[in-house]
């Protein structure tokens, strides 16, 4: 398993009919999903919130009567930085049951299948609280392959805290050439103390953060759940009744709210996924959103 | 009975208590814990809270229950016991009481009466008569050991003979209470009009209400009067002393009467009959006085009847039983309720 190719991995994935209909992504509906600001004009299109204003058509717009913009095929290659939490609560269980990291990494895996696929760059930048690791952009399988590695190897439940700010902070010091930043964590980041750097990232970057799903610890009453930060130690007796039940989804949804509300006022794109399924529509109705990437 | 063992059985589970706080392991990961994030907000849940104290107090109950059941388990272990102090031979006693009811000697009587009362509880086997008697007799009941019967008689007898004859002279009487006592009496002044206590036939009637002759029984009498004989006894004193003795009966006497003229003489006769046949003889001068009297009385019997006192032990684990099942009912409820 672990000799097989990544990324010969996502693509069998993605190459699923299924998949492949439901995203055009392969069929050539779309001759990039990374539409930008190129020499060639690509298509009018209704302007939608999160559209940079200065795309804005105005002859067109006038003419129609709505918001109209023109989009161009952007021709040259993308940098991207893959910013990853590598915290202990990355290992933690996701909502389907399976590790929240493998979601995780399957993210990364796409977005590397199809920047290389595009001819992009990717670097990465992992880390938590006590570790930060930094892989400096570069095209081309292997490349990917050993970022994508690197990153695997670093979750762990034994690993450090998450903090997303040491991620943010190497990225601004680090990265001047604009880049699309994937930042990948889980649902509850970012928090409100990592606003402020989520900020600045922004003021140089184009920034999309993927949410993997947290597993709400009431799910199922016969399981010993733990916190992976701070010990609960939940006696049986405890252990999800249906009104600890009700307010601990309604506690998770409003936090999931919270940093939908702080990434919208960032003017962030952000994806929440809580499965593999999902994952894989999510990615790609984000990535398509995705059109402001200066170069 | 080993009352130690509750302390020991306290310092034992104590003792053991406080090597396990020390020896327990530190709390082990479950090895098929499912590890979530971003929980720590649960415990701040108002659910979470309210059950949390739910669940500490069901602890604390626990820990309670165990501690009695401890208790229990030591209460047990220290062997509880009902220890009774019995004598054998004393309940073999038959005790007579012969009181003279003539007027002087009603408050005597009365003491006597209620002593006895208070007596009765601790007699097991013991059977009790009471005659009384001025000029004849009058059997009030005869040796029983009915003691509801004996408790009523004698609660109705302290109660009738509990009357001041001083107030006959001034007419304070109470004339019902009056009344009582003279249907109480009836049948003891019968005969001549001018014969009153007359203690030889006094005792001789009560010498022969011993029954059981074939039995080996302890039989005694205890003789209340003053001695002041008006009128022709069939029996005289000494004559009656000496039927008594001659069936084995223990004479105890109770002399209890007012300074006179003819008193010492009375008094030494008295004293005379009685202790010439070995029995006891007591000068109550003081109605307060009998109630000692009769102690000593009881006393000596245990000691005549070489009652060697048998410690009758009885086990009594029942309550300390019950307690502990219903202690440990709970604590299985109790950690049912836990552990679901």
């Amino acid at each position: 398993m672990a000799s097989t190719s990544r990324l010969a991995k996502v693509r069998a994935r993605l190459d699923l009919p299924t998949v492949r209909r439901a995203s055009g992504l392969l069929e050539g509906r779309h001759r990039s999903i990374y539409s930008g600001h190129g020499q060639d004009f690509d298509e009018m299109a209704l302007y939608q919130i999160g559209d940079d204003v200065s795309d804005i058509d105005w002859k067109a717009t006038a003419s129609t009567g709505h918001p109209v913009i023109r989009r161009f095929v952007r021709d040259s290659n993308l940098a991207m930085v893959l910013a990853v939490d590598t915290g202990r609560n990355m290992a933690a269980t996701a909502p389907d049951g399976s590790r929240k990291s493998d979601l995780a990494l399957f993210a990364a895996e796409v977005i590397c299948y199809l920047a290389r696929n595009r001819g992009d760059t990717v670097a990465l930048v992992a880390g938590d609280d006590e570790r930060i690791v930094q892989i400096p952009a570069r095209g081309g399988s292997s490349h990917m392959e050993m970022l994508l590695r690197r990153a695997e190897a670093m979750f762990d439940l034994e690993a450090p805290r998450s903090d997303l700010n040491r991620v943010f902070d190497r990225i601004l010091t680090w990265f001047t050439r604009r880049s699309l930043v994937v930042v990948i964590t889980d649902e509850a980041r970012p928090e409100p103390v990592h606003e402020m750097a989520l900020k600045r990232l922004r003021t140089r970057h184009e920034v999309m953060v993927v949410q993997i799903g947290d597993r709400l610890p009431t799910d199922d009453p016969n399981e010993v759940i733990d916190d992976v930060d701070t010990p609960l130690d939940i006696p049986e007796f405890l252990r999800s009744r249906k009104d600890l039940v009700e307010e601990a989804t309604e506690y998770a949804l409003r936090r999931r709210g919270d940093a939908a509300a702080l990434l919208r006022r960032r003017g962030v794109e952000a994806v929440t996924a809580d499965s593999e399924d999902q994952l894989i529509d999510a990615m790609i109705d984000i990535l398509r959103r995705q059109k402001r990437v200066h170069r | 009975m080993h009352g130690w063992a509750l302390w020991v059985v306290l310092a034992v589970v104590l003792v053991l208590g406080v090597i396990g706080w020390f020896a327990r392991r530190p709390r082990t990961r479950p090895q098929d814990v499912t590890w979530v994030a971003n929980a720590s907000y649960l415990p701040t849940l108002p659910s979470f809270r309210t059950r949390l104290s739910r669940y500490r107090l069901l602890l604390a109950v626990v820990g309670v229950i165990l501690l009695g059941t401890t208790v229990a388990t030591g209460f047990l272990a220290s062997r509880p016991v009902e220890r009774q102090v019995r004598s054998e031979e004393l309940a073999t006693r038959d005790i007579v009481l012969c009181l003279d009811v003539s007027g002087s000697m009603l408050e005597f009587d009365t003491e006597v009466v209620d002593r006895f009362l208070e007596l009765l509880p601790s007699f097991q086997g013991e059977r009790i008569a009471l005659s009384i008697w001025n000029s004849t007799s009058r059997t009030v009941f005869p040796l029983t050991d009915d003691y509801q019967l004996v408790e009523e008689e004698l609660r109705y007898a302290a109660d009738v003979l509990d009357f001041d004859v001083d107030s006959l002279s001034d007419w304070s009487f109470d004339p019902g209470h009056y009344d009582r006592l003279l249907d109480y009496l009836t049948g003891t002044t019968g005969m001549g009009d001018n014969e009153s206590s007359l203690v030889g036939d006094g005792l001789a009637t009560c010498a022969l209400m011993f029954d059981e002759q074939d039995s080996e029984r302890s039989r005694s009498i205890i003789l209340a009067t003053d001695n002041q004989v008006l009128g022709n006894p069939v029996y005289s004193l000494p004559e009656a002393g000496q039927l008594v003795a001659d069936r084995g009966i223990d004479l105890f006497g109770i002399y209890a009467g007012a300074v006179t003229s003819s008193s010492a003489a009375e008094e030494k006769e008295y004293r005379d009959v009685v202790e010439s046949h070995d029995g006891l003889f007591f000068n109550a001068e003081d109605p307060d006085l009998v109630s000692q009297v009769v102690d000593q009385i009881t006393a000596q019997q245990a000691v005549d009847l070489d009652a060697d006192v048998d410690v009758v032990i009885t086990d009594r684990p029942e309550r300390y039983f019950a307690w502990l099942v219903v202690a440990l009912a709970t604590y299985l409820v109790a950690v049912w309720r836990l552990r679901t």
